[in-house]
C-alpha cells in the first residue's frame, strides 16, 4: 500500500472514530444526568460535576462529530439555487462553494489556534467544579477546523473528478 | 477631540445592580460632551458574561462593568474585591486600589478605573431554618464566590445555571442559595424563597475595567475627566446602604422572612465566611494573596 | 455607517453565502468572520469570535436537544413506533380517509415521545405510505398528513427546537415546552377534520375498501395494550414531569431517554444495530443544530455592536408601535424566513432582534416564543426550502415528483397558518396551559 494510502485510511479511521465518540457521548449524557437526578433523590447528594461535564459533553461530542457530518452531507444547506442551475454552472458554484468554505474554516482554524496559543501563554485557569486550563478547552476548535478543511478539500476534489 | 468608548456591562439595565452604572454613563456623557462619551452596546446579550473580561482586555471593547468572578481565568486576584472589608475610598488611600489596578494593567491589559457595588454584602437565602452557624443537611445552590463558605459550614454545593435555580428552589433540589442583597426580585427568586440570613458576608463588586491600550492612546485631559469620573462613581457606593435598606424591605413586602444570627453563632458565621474566602483565595492567586489580603482585609 | 447599512450588509451577505449551498454553520462563520473584522476591531474581534465559539455551547440548558432528540431515534430504530402503529390502525375502522388519520392519529402519539421531526416524518413515512400508496390513496393525501404531523413533534414537549428558541431568546423553557401542546393538539384535530371531510368529498382520494378483516373486541384491543399504552410511561416522564413542574426541562429529557432505552429494551428490540442506527442518527442530527449554534452566536454580537439592535428597539419604540402590530410584523418576517431557510436560522437571525422589542415593548415573550414554534413548523413544509419536504421527497416512490411533495403540504399548511392567525388573536391557546404550572 502507498504512502497516501495509508494516510487517507488513517484519516477516514480518524473521522470515523471521533463520531462513534460522539454518538456514545450523546447516548452516555442522558444516564449521567439521571444518576445525578436519582442520587440527589434518594441520598440528598447528588452528583456535584454532573452539570459542568455535561457542558463539555455538549462542547466536545459535537465537535468530533462536526467533520464526519459535513462528510456525511448532515449539515442543512439551501441548495434552492444550486439544485436549480443547469448541471455546467450547479458544478461551478459547487466548486466556488467548496473552496469559500475551505477559506472560512482556514480563518477560523487560524484566529482559534492564536486564542489557544494565548490562553496558554497566559496560563488561564478555569475555576468552575473542576479547576482546568482553558487552552485545554479552547484547543478543540483548532482541532475540529482542522479536519473540517480537511474535509471541505475532499469534497472538493470528489466534485473535480466528477466532471 | 471627542473620543467614544464602547461600553458592555454584565448587568442589563433596569436591573437594581445595573443602576449605580447607568448614572455613571448619563453623567459622564453629560459632562464629557466634546471629550468623552459613552457608547453602551449592551448587557450580557451583547458579549457573553465570561467572555466580556477577554473583550475589554483584547480590546473588542473598550470599557466593561464587571464582576470579579467573572474574569477570574484572566486575574484570579481580582477576588481579593469580593472579600474586601475596606471602603474604595480607604483603598484609595491605602494603596489597594493602586495594587489593584497594577495588576490589572499588567495581568490582563486593563485600566481599573473605578469599583462599584462596595457595601452590597452577600446573604444566604433557605428554605428550611437557620440558627446556627453550621449547615449540615444543606443543600446549596453555589457559585465559586460562595462554595468555600458553605462546603466549610457543611452544606452539600450543588451548581445549576441561573436558568434552573427558580426550579430547583420550587421543588427543594436546592434548599438555598447565596446572593447578594440586591437583585433578588430582579431574578424572581423571591416567590420560591422563605428566608434571608442575616448577618450578610463579602462584598459585591463590579469594576469597570477600560482597555489599557485605549487608556494610553486617551489626552492627558480625557484621563483625568474619566479618573474623576471614577472617584465620583466611587462616592456613589455611599448610596448603597439606603439602596440595600430598600431591597430589605422589598424582600420583607414579597412574604420572606429574616432568620438572624446573633452573639457567638453570628461571630462563628462571619469568622468562618471569611477565613474559608481567603483560604480559597490564597489557593488561586498564591503569589499575591498575602499582600492583596493585608490591604484589603480590614486588619 | 448606519445601523440600517449594517444590517443590509449583513443579512445580505447571509443571504448571499446561504444560497451558495454552503453548510448553514459554515455560512455563519463566514458572515462572523466579515462582521467580526468590521465591527469588533478586526484581528482581536476574531479571536474573541472563535473564543464564543466554546461559550456558546457549554451551556446546559442545550443538554435537552440532543436527548430529545435521541428519543425519538430510540422509537424509530428500535421499531417500536412501526409495532406502536400497528395497534393504533387496527383501532380506527370505518373512517373516510382512515389511513390518513392513523397517520395523524400515530403522529400526534409519536410527537409527545419524541423530540425530532425529522425521525418522525421518517417513522410515518417509512411505515404508512407505502400502504397508502398500494391500497390506491393520492399520493397527495397518502404524503400530507404524514409531513404535517412529522411537524407537529416539535410543538409537543419533548421539542428539541422548543428548547433551542427558549435557551436562546431568554424565555422560560418549561413554559414554553408546555404552552405547545394546545396548539398542536388544535391543528392535529383541525387535520383529522380536513381529511375526513375531504375523504368524504372525494373518496376517489381514499378507497374504502381498505378495511382490515373483520377481528373480535380482544384482537383489536391487544396490540394496543401491548405496543402503545407501555408507551405512555415516556410520556409521563416527559410531558407529566414538566406539567407537574417538578421537573427541569434537563431532568426530564434525561428521564425521556431513559425510559425509551427500557421499553426497548423489554420489547427485545435494542439490537446492536439498533443502538448504532441510534446513536450515529443522534450525533448527525445533534451537531446538525449545535454547530449552527457554535458558529453563530457572534452574529447576535456583531448586531450588537454595529448599532443594529439598539437602533431597531428605539425605532420602534420611538414610533409608538402597537405590539400586537409589532408582533404580526415579526410573524410575517419568520414566515418568509422560513420559505428559505432552516428552523435554526431562522432563530439564530431574528432573535438578536425580536427579543429586545418584545422587552422594550412589552410583549409576551412565551406568546412570542409560541409564534416562533408555529412559524419554523410551517417553514418545515414551505417551498422552496423545507426540510420535511426533502425528508418525504426521500422515502417517497422515486415517480412523486417534487411538485406533487409540494402540493401534498399545501392544505395542512393552510390549517396551521389558520393556527397561528387563532393564537395571534386569542394568545391564551398557547398561554393559558403554562399559566397553571407554578
Ligand atoms: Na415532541
Ligand atoms: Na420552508
Amino acid at each position: 500500500m502507498t504512502i497516501i494510502g495509508r494516510v487517507s485510511r488513517g484519516y477516514n479511521a480518524t473521522v470515523f472514530s471521533l463520531a462513534a465518540i460522539s454518538g456514545t457521548i450523546f447516548g452516555c449524557m442522558a444516564f449521567l444526568i439521571g444518576m445525578d437526578v436519582l442520587l440527589r433523590n434518594v441520598s440528598g447528594t447528588g452528583l456535584n460535576w454532573v452539570v459542568e461535564s455535561m457542558e463539555y459533553a455538549l462542547y466536545g461530542a459535537t465537535i468530533f462529530a462536526a467533520p464526519w457530518v459535513l462528510r456525511t452531507g448532515g449539515h442543512v444547506s439551501v441548495d434552492i439555487v444550486t439544485s436549480s442551475l443547469p448541471a455546467g454552472w450547479g458544478r461551478r458554484v459547487e466548486i466556488a462553494a467548496g473552496l469559500l468554505g475551505g477559506v472560512i474554516c482556514t480563518i477560523v482554524f487560524y484566529y482559534s489556534l492564536i486564542a489557544t496559543w494565548r490562553a496558554f501563554e497566559r496560563g488561564s485557569l478555569v475555576y468552575k467544579t473542576f479547576t482546568i486550563p482553558e487552552w485545554w478547552i479552547s484547543a478543540l476548535v483548532p482541532f475540529c477546523m482542522f479536519f473540517m478543511i480537511i474535509e471541505f478539500s475532499m469534497l472538493l476534489k470528489a466534485r473535480k473528478i466528477d466532471s | 477631540k471627542e473620543v467614544t468608548l464602547q461600553t458592555v456591562s454584565l448587568f442589563q439595565p433596569g436591573m437594581v445592580l445595573s443602576q449605580q452604572f447607568e448614572r455613571f454613563i448619563e453623567k459622564v456623557n453629560a459632562e464629557g460632551k466634546g471629550l468623552v462619551q459613552i457608547n453602551f452596546v449592551g448587557g450580557a446579550s451583547a458579549v457573553p458574561p465570561f467572555e466580556m473580561g477577554n473583550a475589554v482586555s483584547s480590546g473588542v471593547v473598550d470599557m466593561a462593568y464587571l464582576p470579579s468572578p467573572f474574569y477570574a481565568n484572566l486575574l484570579p486576584e481580582a477576588g481579593a474585591m469580593a472579600l474586601s472589608e475596606r471602603t474604595t475610598q480607604e483603598l484609595r488611600e491605602n494603596g489597594g486600589w493602586e495594587l489593584m489596578n497594577e495588576l490589572h494593567n499588567k495581568k490582563m491589559n486593563t485600566w481599573h478605573l473605578a469599583r462599584g457595588a462596595d457595601g452590597v454584602p452577600s446573604h444566604l437565602y433557605v428554605n428550611k431554618p437557620v440558627d446556627k452557624a453550621d449547615l449540615t443537611g444543606f443543600t446549596l445552590r453555589t457559585t465559586q464566590l460562595y462554595r468555600a463558605f458553605f462546603e466549610a459550614l457543611h452544606a452539600t454545593s450543588i451548581q445549576t445555571t441561573p436558568a434552573e435555580v427558580y426550579t430547583a428552589l420550587e421543588r427543594g433540589v436546592v434548599d438555598g442559595y447565596g446572593w447578594p442583597i440586591q437583585g433578588v426580585l430582579d431574578l424572581g427568586w423571591q416567590e420560591v424563597t422563605k428566608a434571608r440570613v442575616d448577618p450578610g458576608f463579602y462584598n459585591a463588586d463590579a469594576s469597570i475595567l477600560i482597555n489599557l491600550d485605549k487608556w494610553k492612546s486617551l489626552s492627558d485631559e480625557q484621563r483625568d475627566f474619566l479618573t474623576k469620573m471614577g472617584i465620583w462613581f466611587e462616592s456613589t457606593n455611599a448610596d448603597n446602604a439606603a439602596i440595600n435598606a430598600a431591597e430589605a424591605k422589598k424582600q420583607a413586602d414579597a412574604g420572606m422572612i429574616v432568620y438572624s444570627l446573633e452573639g457567638e453563632e453570628r461571630e462563628k458565621w462571619l469568622h468562618i465566611a471569611r477565613e474559608a474566602g481567603w483560604a480559597a483565595f490564597e489557593k488561586i492567586a498564591p503569589a499575591n494573596a498575602k499582600i492583596l489580603r493585608e490591604k484589603f482585609a480590614a486588619n | 455607517m448606519l445601523w440600517s447599512t449594517a444590517l443590509a450588509l449583513l443579512i445580505g451577505m447571509l443571504f448571499f453565502f446561504l444560497l451558495l449551498g454552503l453548510p448553514v454553520a459554515v455560512v455563519f462563520f463566514g458572515v462572523n468572520i466579515i462582521g467580526a473584522a468590521i465591527f469588533l476591531n478586526g484581528e482581536i474581534g476574531l479571536i474573541q469570535m472563535t473564543r464564543n465559539v466554546v461559550t456558546s455551547i457549554t451551556n446546559y440548558s442545550l443538554v435537552p436537544i440532543p436527548l430529545f432528540i435521541l428519543m425519538g431515534e430510540v422509537l424509530l430504530h428500535s421499531g417500536m413506533a412501526f409495532k406502536a402503529i400497528g395497534a393504533i390502525e387496527r383501532l380506527i375502522t370505518r373512517l373516510p380517509g382512515r389511513m390518513a388519520v392513523v397517520s395523524v392519529a400515530a403522529g400526534t402519539v409519536f410527537s409527545a415521545l419524541s423530540g425530532s421531526t425529522i425521525a418522525n416524518t421518517a417513522m410515518l413515512g417509512r411505515s404508512l405510505m407505502p400502504e397508502m400508496l398500494r391500497r390506491g390513496y393520492h399520493p397527495t393525501l397518502s404524503m400530507g398528513p404524514i409531513m404535517a404531523t412529522g411537524s407537529i413533534a416539535m410543538l409537543i414537549p419533548p421539542s428539541a427546537l422548543a428548547v433551542l428558541v427558549g435557551s436562546l431568546a431568554g424565555m422560560s423553557i418549561s413554559r414554553l415546552l408546555i404552552a405547545g401542546i394546545i396548539p398542536a393538539i388544535l391543528i392535529a384535530a383541525l387535520f383529522f377534520l380536513y381529511i375526513v371531510i375531504r375523504a368524504t368529498y372525494r373518496p376517489q382520494d381514499a378507497p374504502a375498501g381498505d378495511l382490515p378483516a373483520r377481528q373480535s373486541l380482544l384482537e383489536r384491543w391487544k396490540p394496543f395494550f401491548v405496543y402503545v399504552l407501555p408507551l405512555s410511561t415516556i410520556l409521563i416522564a416527559v410531558v407529566g414531569s414538566l406539567l407537574a413542574g417538578i421537573a427541569t426541562p434537563t431532568e426530564a429529557a434525561a428521564l425521556g431517554v431513559i425510559a425509551s432505552f427500557l421499553i426497548a429494551a423489554a420489547y427485545r428490540c435494542l439490537t446492536w444495530q439498533a443502538l448504532k442506527a441510534i446513536l450515529t442518527e443522534t450525533a448527525q442530527t445533534s451537531t446538525m443544530i449545535l454547530f449552527i449554534i457554535m458558529a453563530s452566536t457572534t452574529f447576535s454580537q456583531i448586531l450588537a455592536f454595529s448599532g443594529a439592535t439598539n437602533g431597531m428597539v428605539s425605532l420602534i419604540t420611538a414610533v409608538g408601535a402597537d405590539p400586537f402590530a409589532v408582533l404580526v410584523m415579526m410573524m410575517l418576517i419568520l414566515l418568509i424566513l422560513g420559505c428559505f431557510v432552516d428552523q435554526v436560522s431562522m432563530v439564530m437571525i431574528t432573535v438578536p432582534l425580536f427579543v429586545p422589542v418584545a422587552n422594550a415593548i412589552g410583549i409576551d415573550l412565551i406568546w412570542l416564543g409560541v409564534v416562533y414554534l408555529l412559524t419554523m413548523e410551517i417553514g418545515f413544509l414551505t417551498p422552496p426550502f423545507g426540510l420535511l419536504l426533502f425528508v418525504m421527497k426521500g422515502i417517497a416512490p422515486p415517480e412523486i415528483r417534487m411538485s406533487t411533495v409540494y402540493k401534498a403540504a399545501l392544505p395542512f399548511v393552510l390549517i396551521e397558518f389558520l393556527v397561528l392567525v387563532l393564537v395571534l388573536f386569542f394568545p391564551g391557546i398557547g398561554l393559558w396551559l403554562p399559566s397553571l404550572v407554578q
